[in-house]
């Protein structure tokens, strides 16, 4: 074998997720050496074989490995979403409470009450959901073999994500009661 | 999960997994005997790539279908990248049960004729 077809046959072998190169790239280029020494073909004949499997296995693979990471991601997303609601909404009783006594206690130099404030919440809101499903997105992006890089850029994203959305629902709630409660309010 | 239940959880195998169940049901061997052995008994029709036949290892290796061998041969005769790899007991019971169920699918054929009719190939 050539070290030319021994390179090429390491560019073929790219098409296949990183651990899976890692396990087995070794063996299956100990395995072409093989194929040449004793197989009546080219060794041209014989990468073009390979190549050809590549295009056949490697997507799947790559596929299987990638919706895994999409799935556990997706589990973990949704319960850090579903616990950051949960969140905002035992922080509502709380919220009632200082209403309550702002009522009856006067309101001293209250402020007058935005009106663009729900709409806002509901833009922050939204960014944080697109901003989450990018981060739940980003592993297939990436052909299901997360790096250091993408890991940070992924934990980065969710995190952002997590902390607007939680920012759109205090804007949102907190707005629409500060509007409730302003004598200012057209 | 009974052992019966469990076996038939994998069934049936996919072609190529069970290719490979064949080869390795005489011995331990290294993916390109496995991959010669597998052209051998189906006539040359199939063939497998690295990839196909790398990508099925794997997986066996992950169900608990078959295990790498310690014993490896003297370094000085055989290449260290080689792995060499052998049915472990369940991947034995797998490959017997898609055997019987194999088996009973020729049984269904053969009654039916299948091919012997007018019009069939045979």
């Amino acid at each position: 074998m050539t070290a030319i077809a021994i390179r090429l046959y390491r560019l073929v072998l790219l098409a296949y997720p990183s651990q899976f190169r890692r396990g087995f790239g070794d063996e299956m280029e100990r395995l072409l050496i093989d194929r040449r020494r004793h197989e009546a073909r080219s060794e041209w004949r014989i990468l073009l074989d390979e190549a050809v499997d590549a295009a056949r296995a490697a997507p799947r693979m790559r596929w299987e490995s990638a919706m895994n990471r999409v799935v556990i991601l997706a589990v973990f997303g949704t319960m850090a979403v579903a616990a950051a609601l949960v969140a905002q909404l035992a922080l509502l009783p709380l919220a009632a409470a200082g209403l309550a006594a702002w009522f009856a206690w006067g309101r001293p130099l209250q402020p007058i009450a935005s009106a663009t404030a729900p709409r806002r919440g509901v833009t922050w809101l939204m960014g944080g959901g697109v901003t989450i499903a990018i981060a739940i997105a980003i592993p297939a992006i990436d052909g299901g073999e997360l790096n250091a890089f993408w890991w940070t850029v992924m934990m980065l994203a969710l995190l952002g994500g997590i902390g607007m959305a939680i920012a759109g629902v205090s804007l949102a709630v907190g707005g629409r009661a500060r509007r409730a409660a302003s004598p200012h309010r057209s | 999960m009974g052992d019966a239940e469990e076996v038939e959880g994998f069934l049936p195998l996919p072609a190529s997994v069970m290719h490979i169940v064949v080869a390795l049901a005489e011995g331990e061997k290294h993916g390109y005997a496995i991959m010669r052995d597998v052209a051998e008994l189906s006539g040359g029709v199939v063939r497998m790539g690295s990839g196909t036949l790398y990508g099925s290892i794997k997986r066996m290796l992950d169900q608990g279908m078959i295990e790498e061998a310690e014993e490896r041969p003297d370094p000085a005769l055989d290449d260290q990248r080689r792995r060499y790899y052998r049915l472990t007991a369940l991947g034995h019971r797998v490959g017997a049960a898609e055997h019987r169920r194999l088996l009973s699918l020729v049984d269904a054929a053969r009654l039916r004729q299948l091919g012997l009719r007018p019009g069939g190939a045979w």
